[in-house]
């Protein structure tokens, strides 16, 4: 049943807008709602309404991860109840006073408040900027001319990740900026003589704008991966927010809830690993018949042993595909590998790679056979073969020579114009 | 806030230094700074919470009494030569200026 005599909002603040939580708690107390404690939000309890004066400060020894109020901050507030204020209650780094006399002196100066609201502040902007300097990492990497840059750009799912990637980076910069410059303006404010300096940096925007990016990249990855994925994601995020209510409510020490989290996260990481990789290679297996191959050892001899074991895997993006074959009969092998793109510079990219990758064995021109731009095989007989809009990766037994006959039954099969 | 090296120390550092020449649990150093300076200058409790911390860390004030609620303090020798040194440069303050304003 509804407790009318209480109620629970939920209405996050930073630490920067210390001056607008303190304003808001007064409002409240004057409409006869005043604040209890933290539980999965602000409490509330019905009262008469009161002109309550209320400080918001940032414990400095504090720490992030404190639901309750522990021993520092006990000690803490015993200080600040000398001097006119009652510690309502305290969480992470907040604590709440309300003034009990009408002489209290200010808990500290405002130039103290601004300092440790911007350190307590700066700090969570640190984490975020060490993840987006991780990130960047594998953005580079993702970029680099290798194979995983071929992997990148022709599939869309990973295309959408690196698209977040980019986006988490340009949005901590941006916070970054949005930040220094409030801190300028509320220096500017400080030295102008005014008061309640921790106010009017109202985030809104900025929580939107990340609510919507993971929303966003949740529906581009899930059209790219497959459904489950948004279901598995959904789940992830449903239990972390089941997990937060809990811990909110029960409200542990500082570590009992890290410890919780870290084993929580752990756990959640192993559950996500197994799931995915069960559905991968269900989702594989499926894709793996070989019968649906465009092209099989028997298409080019009749001499073939018992095939033995197929692999085949393919993705495709806005830019272009990419499918892998692989074919292992009981004394031969069969692996071919097509990219397919309109984008030269993507070709130039994989045709280097490729190069690279074969510039230790001797290379003999092969392009009149092929008709291709260019063409040409190496001792063990891999066949690179460059077309306008594809290159083609073609590897086989070594005692095997391609003839015009087999080069024309392997375009046919593979679409491609020879 | 406190300067950083202490090179000279701010107002409030100051009469929490002599609060501290005689022992003194931590809640009632707000009281005594207020009658030292006889009324004049205020810390208040965050600044002082603060401070004691900082003062600790540098080891210019030690704890006496520590429990997990209250902890009284005592200036130590280094803090009192801070202290000291403090005193001679306010008095050397005063009496350059005393040559100009008290002819």
């Amino acid at each position: 049943m509804k407790n009318k005599n209480r109620k629970i909002v939920r209405k996050p603040f930073s630490y920067l807008q210390c001056d607008d939580f303190a304003a808001y708690l007064s409002d409240m107390a004057a409409k006869g709602w005043h604040f209890k404690e933290w539980g999965a939000g602000l409490v509330f309890e019905k009262g008469e309404p009161e002109q309550a004066v209320y400080a918001v400060e940032v414990f400095i020894h504090g720490s992030q991860y404190d639901l309750k109020p522990d021993d520092h901050t006990m000690n803490f507030s015993d200080y600040c109840e000398a001097a006119g204020w009652k510690l309502v209650d305290a969480k992470m780094k907040f604590c709440i006073f309300k003034q009990i006399r009408p002489d209290a002196v200010p808990i500290v100066t405002e130039q103290e408040r601004l300092e440790n609201a911007t350190k307590a502040y700066r700090k969570q902007l640190i984490w975020q900027a060490v993840l987006a300097i991780i990130w960047i990492g594998n953005i580079l990497m993702l970029f680099l001319p290798t194979r995983q840059f071929i992997k990148s750009i022709l599939s869309n799912a990973n295309l959408v990740i690196a698209a977040y990637w980019v986006f988490y980076c340009a949005y901590t910069i941006g916070r970054y900026i949005w930040y220094c410059a409030w801190k300028c303006k509320a220096k500017k404010r400080l030295y102008a003589g005014e008061t309640a300096i921790l106010s009017q940096a109202d985030e809104t925007l900025w929580n939107g704008i990340a609510i919507a990016a993971v929303g966003l990249f949740t529906i581009g990855y899930g059209i790219t991966m497959g459904l489950w994925m948004v279901a598995l994601f959904l789940g992830v995020l449903l239990a972390f927010m089941v997990l937060g209510f809990a811990l909110n409510k029960l409200r542990p020490d500082a570590n009992t809830y890290l410890g919780v989290q870290v084993l929580f996260s752990i756990v959640l990481t192993f559950v996500i690993i197994v799931v995915s990789a069960s559905i991968a290679s269900a989702e594989n297996e499926k894709e793996t018949d070989w019968r649906e191959f465009p092209l099989v050892y028997e298409d080019l001899t009749d001499t073939v042993g018992e095939l033995e074991d197929t692999f085949h895997t393919s993705s495709s993006s806005i830019f272009g595909s990419t499918h892998y074959y692989s074919l292992s009969y009981a004394n031969d092998y069969l692996i071919y590998e097509i990219y397919e793109t309109e984008h030269d510079w993507i070709l130039d990219i994989i045709w280097d790679y490729q190069h690279s990758y074969a510039r230790n064995a001797e290379p003999v021109d092969c392009t009149a056979l092929w008709d291709a731009q260019s063409a040409y095989h190496n001792e063990v007989v891999e066949y690179y073969v460059r077309y306008d809009d594809a290159i083609l990766f073609f590897r086989l037994d070594k005692n095997f020579i391609l003839t015009e006959e087999h080069v024309s039954i392997i375009c046919d099969a593979l679409g491609l114009e020879g | 806030m406190a300067r950083e090296q202490l090179q000279t120390l701010t107002e409030p550092m100051y009469y929490i230094l002599l609060a501290l020449t005689e022992e003194c649990c931590g809640v009632d150093i707000m009281e005594r700074v207020k009658v030292l300076s006889h009324g004049r200058v205020t810390v208040g409790p965050g600044t002082l919470y603060a401070m004691l911390a900082k003062f600790e860390e540098k080891g210019i004030i030690r704890p006496t009494v520590f429990t997990t609620r209250r902890k009284s303090y005592i200036i130590t020798d280094i803090g009192r030569k801070e202290l000291e040194k403090e005193y001679a440069r306010l008095k050397t303050l005063t009496a350059d200026g005393a040559f100009y304003f008290e002819k």
